[in-house]
């Protein structure tokens, strides 16, 4: 029933026809950005007749006059994204670990509290939370921004790795064990090299999150240097509205490093947002 | 096999106390919060259900927006999703570049797509100019400037964003779906459209269920693509309950009533994750 016959032709045809709505967009930023000052009022829909870079140039390094580069912003980015994964990746590991192989009450109700703060939106608590972290000075730092995100995403984190865990074999853990491997070497030497899989998928959900967050990071670190991209780029539409040439420049620095990243992991990346539709 | 005690237990108090002190316990006091008028400088006192009687009566076109702008976003990201999916599942030659390429908007920041989208959507924007050249000239309009079409603007700028992502929801679920009995309900004489309703449908039934409570509970949390396409205008057109709540809290400082606010959000996005388990479960079972 499935041959390639003029019918299947046809539809492979329809699908490109409705692809062009998706490419689009990507088609006008690259006009915009690649248009000098020059040519300003020509449509977005022609190509620029003279590409430059200039627009690039300009938000890589003064960022019209907002609260930081867009350079600066993605520094910020990169170092933050960085620790939130690196703690998750080393906290929740081994709560997985600990709660996948313990098959007591009380590991069970500790899972639960993990899927139910899963299912937790953060718009509740931000008000308080909020209030805690000016209580601790930790408001308009990069540190307490990354301990918000690590806090956030590690039920998430906790749920992939207890889930793969679980269906693990215990044989060569049991066998470090015999030999008198103390947990800890266990876990770091047999365990954590086995669920590389997951880290994976933990690093790019909550990679991606992290990433791409706007609201978490306008709360605890706008209007100062520490913030990421999308709130760079929110700042700056807000002190230069319509100044799309730059704006799309700035789109580019924060949109280019995850469309690269899903380019080279884009099986993990389908397989981690798979993943967490069975919770 | 298990042997208790041999993983310590130490191995989850850090994971257990960040998400505690980041979320569960900023998220307890919030829902006391919700009863008291606190506005972040006084000390709160207690008001009882008051911030939730002004909600119900000041508030409730929020929550008809919000509906609004859910219902046009479920269908009209479902419907996409699953027509992709069927469509990509196999036999076509170029399908797995057709898939990344529907999929990759949803790996960029929202708020970055929406501001693509506010510059395509502008009077002045490629839209319009694309419908005066087609000869629609009379159609294009302020699409996000005017109350009539906002809302439905915002809608159709995260189905394109999130058509892929449900797409993958929909593949996962179609591998569900044996080929052998949709082969041999063809040999049966069963039409195309009998073999999707009859078969195909009802398999489909743990993706549908995943796919709409998803993209009910991000319409209702929606904010970042509200704020970059609208600011919540035209004259407060397309607020949703996640600008509602921002705006109340952080720029007019009424953290009780924005609490109270986030409390019945919180209330309903948990109403729908346990309605999905529920109906999960009881196909399962």
């Amino acid at each position: 029933m499935n041959r390639y016959g003029r019918w299947t032709a046809f539809r492979e045809a329809g699908f490109w026809i409705a692809a062009i709505p998706m490419l689009l967009p990507v088609y006008l930023v690259l006009t915009t950005v690649l248009r000098g000052p020059e040519a300003r009022g020509e449509s977005a829909l022609r190509p620029p007749g003279d590409p430059t870079l200039g627009n690039m140039e300009r938000a890589w390094t003064e960022a019209g006059g907002g609260t930081v580069s867009f350079s600066q912003a993605l520094v910020n980015s990169v170092l933050t994204t960085a620790a939130v994964v690196a703690i998750l990746v080393v906290v929740a590991a081994p709560a997985g670990y600990a709660l996948a192989r313990r098959g007591s009450k009380l590991s069970g109700a500790v899972f639960g509290m993990f899927a139910f703060a899963l299912i937790m939106p953060i718009q509740l608590g931000i008000i308080p939370l909020y209030g805690f972290m000016v209580d601790a000075g930790l408001t308009g730092t990069r540190a307490g921004l990354i301990l918000v995100y690590a806090g956030l995403q590690m039920p998430l984190a906790v749920f992939l790795y207890t889930g793969f865990l679980r269906g693990l074999p215990t044989a060569y853990e049991e066998a470090a064990r015999v030999d008198g491997a103390r947990p800890l070497r266990v876990f770091a030497g047999v365990v954590f090299p086995l669920v590389r899989p997951v880290t994976g998928v933990v690093a790019t959900l909550t990679g991606l999150f992290v990433w791409n967050d706007f609201f978490v990071a306008l709360v605890f670190v706008g209007d100062t240097d520490k913030v990421t991209l999308p709130v760079a780029v929110y700042s700056f539409v807000g002190r230069f509205a319509a100044e799309w040439p730059l704006i799309f420049a700035a789109a580019l620095i924060a949109a280019g490093p995850v469309v690269v990243l899903f380019g080279f992991a884009q099986r993990t990346i389908m397989k981690g947002f798979t993943s967490t539709l069975h919770g | 096999m298990k042997r208790p005690g041999a993983v310590p237990w130490l191995f989850v108090v850090p994971a257990a106390a960040l998400t505690l002190l980041i979320l569960l316990v900023p998220s307890l006091v919030g829902a006391a919060y919700a009863f008291t008028d606190w506005d972040g400088l006084t000390s709160p006192s207690w008001v009882g259900l008051a911030n939730f009687t002004e909600f119900f009566d000041d508030g409730s076109h929020v929550v008809g927006q919000t509906l609004i702008l859910a219902g046009l976003y479920v269908v009209g990201v479902n419907a996409a999703g699953l027509g992709l999916a069927l469509g990509l599942a196999h036999t076509l030659r170029t399908r797995h570049v057709l898939r990344a390429l529907f999929l990759v908007p949803a790996v960029v920041s929202p708020l970055v797509v929406a501001y693509i989208w506010t510059f395509i959507l502008d009077v002045d924007g490629p839209l319009n100019e694309i419908l005066e050249a087609v000869g629609l000239g009379s159609s294009a309009q302020p699409w996000l400037g005017q109350r009539n079409t906002a809302l439905a603007a915002v809608a159709i700028v995260m189905v394109w964003q999130f058509a892929g992502y449900h797409m993958l929801i929909y593949l996962a679920g179609l591998q569900g779906v044996q080929r052998e009995l949709l082969e041999a309900a063809e040999v049966d004489g069963a039409g195309p459209w009998r073999r999707f309703a009859d078969i195909t449908l009802p398999l489909l039934r743990p993706a549908l269920v995943i796919g709409t409570v998803l993209s009910t509970i991000s319409a209702f949390l929606l904010f970042d693509q509200v704020m970059a396409l609208t600011g919540g205008g035209p004259s407060g057109g397309t607020d949703t309950l996640g600008t509602y709540v921002y705006e109340q809290t952080f720029v007019n400082g009424r953290y009780g009533y924005g609490s109270a606010v986030a409390l019945l959000l919180v209330g309903g996005v948990c109403l729908a994750a346990l309605v999905q388990m529920r109906l999960l479960r009881g196909r399962r079972s």
